[in-house]
């Protein structure tokens, strides 16, 4: 199954949302379509190149509370990406706690695998603040709490853009991506 | 609450039927509107924008699956070759493209074209009704936005559905208009003869009660048991108030009997105080002369004046005649109508003729000429009565003509419709007006002179009134001569 076939038959199933899917199995849709867009994000990152590691590559963190196995899977997919605007792809799990290890590290996007309390969110946001890189959250709400991406999902799956986020962290995205994208 | 109030809670039934039925009816096309514009076709809209959208997203990602970052000229023809392809793709319904036109902008800084196939555009102008969707294009194994697709969905089908769906609504609408319309008719029609039976009571009064009106053949079997039981009701109170009428007629002919009878009393009871008057007197008359003669009778006799004892006991004798005469008519006076002879159809003619060769001595006697009218009806009634009526007064007739120069006695008649008249005419010397009652009264002479008891008028009187007729005078005195003319009721199936 290609890349978009995959996002069409998310799209077809969010499209079903109302139709009696439970709150997990659409969390788990989002995460889907939200880890798919996530490459989308730092392509439009003008700034992507310099976001590379000590090794030039673009370090991605998968940032997890509990559910690490899932995560590992997730981060297999991303992985498959290899190359972001001609940078390779170096992609990593962490949880919430072993954040703070990475300080150091340059990561270049950060991506939120499950719905977290308030306070880790809060950590991971300034987390990435601070790093000013993107911290995507395809999970429902977060945008509106503070994280630069995630996903609008309505009849279409559009990026979905905290702009104050974004200037919080200084990050710039492409114009022709926010000309798509949903902003708040 | 009255039934004359037409205001809502007292007005008629069928008025409220209609009244409720048109604010029902625009009610309905109120909300049947109201649903329309706010509601159905704007969900409709909605709907048809999202299939739009969905197929945009779909298109984009069959896009996405032939675009690459750093794709150049030499790719844009599998770009364009889905596209076309997607510009094929009919709705089964309409038989029209889902999609009208393409519009594809590159980033340029993602891929390698020149800047004229930076904008790509496949199908027909835009059109204006168009659902326009614009959606990413991602392409490559990084996901990395390439394009904005601007697809151009066609409105047909919604349009089409959309006019179906208003016209079906309209249809039903008018559909329901027309039932409710029906139902408002049938129950009007329905009801209609209970207003028409309500109707006919009012217009009616206790006298002219009539059963009611019979009703139209598709009137209920509720209604028609409704008429039936009111009819009986109606036929009651017909009946009874036919009783009552019956009952009141009757009471007013008692009455009417009663008063008639009451005066007929009192008017015997005048005639009697008079009767018994004038008798008294009259009678009294000849007693006198003859007690008075009988005391000259003594004294003629004591002195043997037998010429003056055969006058005193001749005047005693006319005395005592008088007295006879008096009292045979006076007798006979009280039979009229106390004995009856039968009723029998009389000729006038024949009857004039009787009495005229019956007076002949005296109209021999006074030369008096006598002419009867031809043509003499018939009457009915007790001959031997009508005889004595005719005679008294042709008898008085030549009686008091006999001082005229040329006597003369006309008899004629007149057969009027219900009676018949006889007029007995002479030119004799006529009686004042102011006697013209008295003559009939009992023993009322106008002349003293002349001879009779002064019965006769009276006798004539009371035959005529017995019969149902009348008797009247007409004279202007003076020797202007006096018509008596008497009239006789014919029977009924003659007179009708």
């Amino acid at each position: 199954m290609s890349p978009n076939e995959r996002l069409l038959g998310i799209a077809i199933v969010l499209w079903l949302w109302s139709a009696g899917l439970g709150a997990r199995e659409v969390e788990s849709l989002r995460i889907n379509a939200g880890i798919d867009l996530f490459p989308s994000f730092l392509a439009a990152d003008l700034d992507i190149a310099d976001k590379t590691d000590k090794d030039g590559a673009l370090l991605l963190l998968l940032v997890h509370w509990d559910a690490e196995q899932e995560v590992e899977h997730l981060a297999a997919g991303l992985a498959e990406v290899g190359h972001i605007r001609d940078l390779p792809v170096r992609v990593r799990t962490v949880s919430v706690e072993a954040l703070a290890e990475y300080r150091d590290a340059r990561p270049a996007g950060m991506f939120v695998t499950e719905r977290l309390p308030a306070e880790a969110l809060a950590r991971i946001l300034a987390f990435g603040r601070d790093a000013g890189v993107l911290v995507i959250s395809p999970h429902k709400g977060d945008v509106e709490q503070g994280a630069s991406g995630g996903i609008w999902v309505g009849d279409r799956i559009l990026p979905f853009v905290n702009m104050r986020a974004l200037d919080a962290g200084g990050v710039r995205l492409k114009p022709f991506f926010l000309r798509i994208a949903k902003t708040l | 609450m009255t039934t004359e109030r037409k205001l809502w809670f007292g007005a008629y039934l069928h008025t409220r039927i209609t009244l409720l039925t048109g604010l029902l009816v625009a009610i309905l096309t109120g909300f049947g509107i109201f649903y329309w514009t706010h509601v159905l076709e704007p969900q409709l809209r909605i709907d048809a924008q999202s299939n739009a959208r969905f197929q945009s997203q779909a298109l984009a990602n069959l896009l996405g699956d032939v675009l690459a970052p750093g794709m150049d000229a030499h790719q844009i023809d599998a770009v364009v070759k889905v596209m076309d392809r997607a510009l094929l793709f009919q709705h089964p319904a309409t038989q029209t493209a889902f999609i009208v036109r393409i519009e594809l902008e590159f980033d340029p800084d993602v891929v390698r074209l020149p800047p004229e196939q930076i904008s790509l555009a496949r199908g027909y102008a835009a059109c204006a009704t168009c659902f326009v969707t614009e959606v990413p294009v991602y392409g490559g194994p990084s996901r990395e936005l390439i394009a904005i697709a601007r697809v151009f969905g066609s409105d047909d089908f919604f349009r089409d559905l959309r006019d179906d769906v208003r016209t079906r609504l309209i249809e039903e609408l008018a559909l329901l208009l027309v039932l409710l319309g029906l139902l408002s008719w049938q129950i009007t029609r329905l009801l209609r003869p209970l207003k028409e039976i309500s109707e006919h009571v009012r217009e009616r009064d206790i006298a002219t009660l009539s059963p009611l009106p019979p009703l139209d053949r598709g009137a209920s079997a509720e209604i028609r048991s409704i008429k039936e039981a009111l009819d009986a009701l109606l036929y009651k109170s017909h009946q009874y108030t036919e009783s009552l009428r019956e009952s009141r007629d009757q009471l007013g002919r008692q009455a009417k009997e009663r008063a008639e009878l009451i005066d007929e009393l009192e008017s015997k009871n005048a005639e009697l105080e008079r009767f018994t008057y004038t008798v008294s007197h009259d009678l009294k008359s000849p007693l006198i002369t003859i007690s008075g003669f009988i005391g000259l009778l003594e004294t003629d006799l004591k002195q043997g004046d037998h010429e003056r004892v055969d006058q005193d006991l001749r005047q005693i004798a006319t005395a005592a005649d008088t007295m006879q005469t008096l009292l045979d008519e006076l007798l006979e006076l009280s039979r009229i109508g106390r004995i009856v002879n039968p009723s029998e159809w009389v000729d006038l003619g024949e009857l004039v003729d009787e009495v005229v060769a019956m007076v002949a001595g005296r109209i021999d006697g006074n030369r008096v000429e006598v002419s009867v009218a031809p043509d003499p009806p018939r009457v009915y009634g007790d001959r031997k009565r009508l005889l004595e009526v005719v005679l008294n007064l042709i008898d008085n007739a030549a009686k008091f003509v006999s001082t005229t120069e040329r006597p003369r006695i006309e008899i004629s008649f007149e057969d009027r419709k219900g009676e018949v008249i006889c007029h007995v005419s002479d030119n004799g010397p006529g009686i004042d007006p102011r006697y013209h009652e008295k003559v009939f009264g009992l023993f009322d002479r106008l002349d003293p002179t002349t001879e009779g008891t002064g019965i006769g008028l009276s006798l004539v009187k009371r035959i005529v009134d017995v019969h149902g007729g009348r008797i009247w005078l007409e004279s202007d005195g003076n020797g202007q001569g006096s018509r008596f003319s008497f009239s006789l009721p014919k029977p009924v199936e003659e007179a009708t």
